[in-house]
């Protein structure tokens, strides 16, 4: 009966070692930086196969900048598109597909019919300037003239108009990173593309910490943490790239379509949730334009949560005030009104 | 008559348990301390022990636009560079773990390996 009792001690001993090792191996954690698209893009994967996942993310998310989106390489779809009629793949008609539905849900808040504007102001260039109102009509006038030929898988262009995914590319970068990573079936993903971020815990983790980045501070500071349990997570804010004129006027980067001119919607930043990278990409752009009280029912029809700082340092959110801890004594919570 | 386990088996296991529990304590918490990685056009350029550092100096890296690192203890930031954007002078300071800054038309990235973790799993801007 003892060396019974003893016999099965060991067993249980042995099992749980197996246990501690196979814990072990399903938490390695692969980690890359590099740049792409424009920004760093960094990875933290866990699982089994988190090396590999690393490894596809990284070739994918290359692959998705020069073959796809990128407007300035020649090998790219968007470039062929810009430069003459070209036909185009299925992939690409699906992320058209998606983006011209939210430029429409958004009334046109949401444009990717802008690369001519984004060229005529040069923010971020040596040749940034205020371009004259002629000028501005005539970059904005067919912006929305776009459109999908599904039977030629071609894109039918105004004259003039040229396409920028820009704005986009980070969050559909997530996107094709959450795919690898779910079918590698790693438990924990943390990848960030610039600024827009995918966490992905289906395994193991209950909440990530998401730090909202203080619009006049720092790069690394943050005024709010977000705890939110997966999805993505992507920022539209007015303080990454502009230039001041002669007479000190500061202009940024998000455009109102409509109007060709910055959005002026008494906004500093706005930080977007969703389930996917793509919209809430498209969604915080979109909300940055619209402003708070416009936005809310474009969030609804995508089910997103957004979190609005106002020039006034105000923080508005849509999440419960569980979810969101203001952590700079210079920001204050403020309501929907 | 057989004993089912003697000794030496007791001994075997006792020694597998703990080499598993130090296998995932090593591979769970292998905590080095913060080294800044300089990554210029892709390639490593330089690996640097933030914590080693005892007088704040500057680096200014072979690429082009110039840029130059402020490396302090504990802490590297780009201190100066010739882009137009100045998107990396403006990021700061890096002291955490995964802290990341980078001059896109320098290719350069330096990013935080080891050390002390931040509070949050990501920042956005």
């Amino acid at each position: 009966m003892k060396k019974k009792g003893v016999v099965l001690a060991a067993v249980a001993v042995v099992i749980l070692a197996a246990v501690i090792v196979c814990d072990s191996l399903f938490s390695k954690t692969a980690s890359d930086t590099f740049l792409a698209m424009s920004t760093a893009v960094s990875l933290d994967i866990t699982g089994i196969s988190s090396e590999k996942a690393a490894e596809q993310i990284r070739q994918e998310i290359i692959r998705l900048d020069e073959k796809l989106l990128s407007r300035t390489n020649g090998n790219s779809e968007i470039y062929a598109v810009n430069n003459g009629e070209a036909k185009i793949s299925d992939e690409l008609i699906l992320l058209l597909t998606v983006l011209k539905e939210i430029e429409q849900e958004s009334g046109g808040a949401f444009c990717i019919g802008v690369a001519q504007l984004t060229d005529l102001w040069g923010i971020g260039t040596e040749n940034a300037r205020v371009p004259d109102e002629a000028e501005i009509k005539a970059a904005t006038e067919n912006c929305y003239g776009w459109t999908i030929d599904y039977g030629s898988k071609t894109v039918h262009m105004p004259e003039g108009i040229k396409l920028d995914l820009g704005a986009v590319g980070k969050g559909i970068a997530c996107d094709y990173a959450c795919k690898i990573a779910s079918d590698l079936k790693c438990r924990e993903s943390v990848v960030a593309v610039g600024g827009s971020v995918l966490l992905d815990g289906t395994g193991k983790k209950t909440a990530f910490k998401v730090g909202i980045r203080a619009p006049l501070g720092e790069a690394n500071e943050y005024c709010a943490v977000l705890e939110i349990t997966g999805g993505c997570v992507s920022t539209s804010g007015n303080y990454e790239r502009f230039f001041e004129d002669e007479n000190g006027n500061r202009y940024h980067h998000i455009f109102d379509p409509s109007t060709g001119y910055p959005a002026d919607s008494g906004l500093l930043s706005v930080t977007v949730v969703t389930e996917s990278g793509a919209i809430s990409d498209a969604l915080s752009t979109a909300c940055f334009v619209l402003g708070i009280e416009k936005s809310m029912p474009l969030l609804q029809r995508y089910n997103a949560n957004a979190v609005f700082i106002t020039e006034d340092k105000e923080i508005i959110s849509t999440f419960t005030s569980d979810n969101l801890e203001i952590t700079n004594d210079s920001y204050t919570l403020g309501e929907v009104k | 008559m057989n004993k089912l386990l003697k000794p030496i088996d007791l001994i075997l296991i006792a020694v597998l348990v703990l080499g598993c529990a130090g296998f995932s304590l090593y591979t769970k918490h292998s905590t080095k301390s913060a080294t800044a990685v300089i990554y210029i056009d892709g390639e490593i350029y330089q690996k640097t022990a933030l914590e080693a550092v005892e007088k704040p100096y500057e680096l200014t890296l072979p690429c082009s636009p110039k840029a130059t690192l402020l490396i302090e203890n504990g802490a590297v930031s780009f201190c100066k560079a010739d882009c137009t954007d100045k998107v990396c002078v403006n990021t700061g300071r890096l002291t955490k773990r995964g802290d990341t800054a980078a001059c896109l038309p320098a290719k350069v990235v330096v990013v935080i390996e080891n050390g002390e973790k931040n509070e949050v799993d990501a920042i956005v801007y």
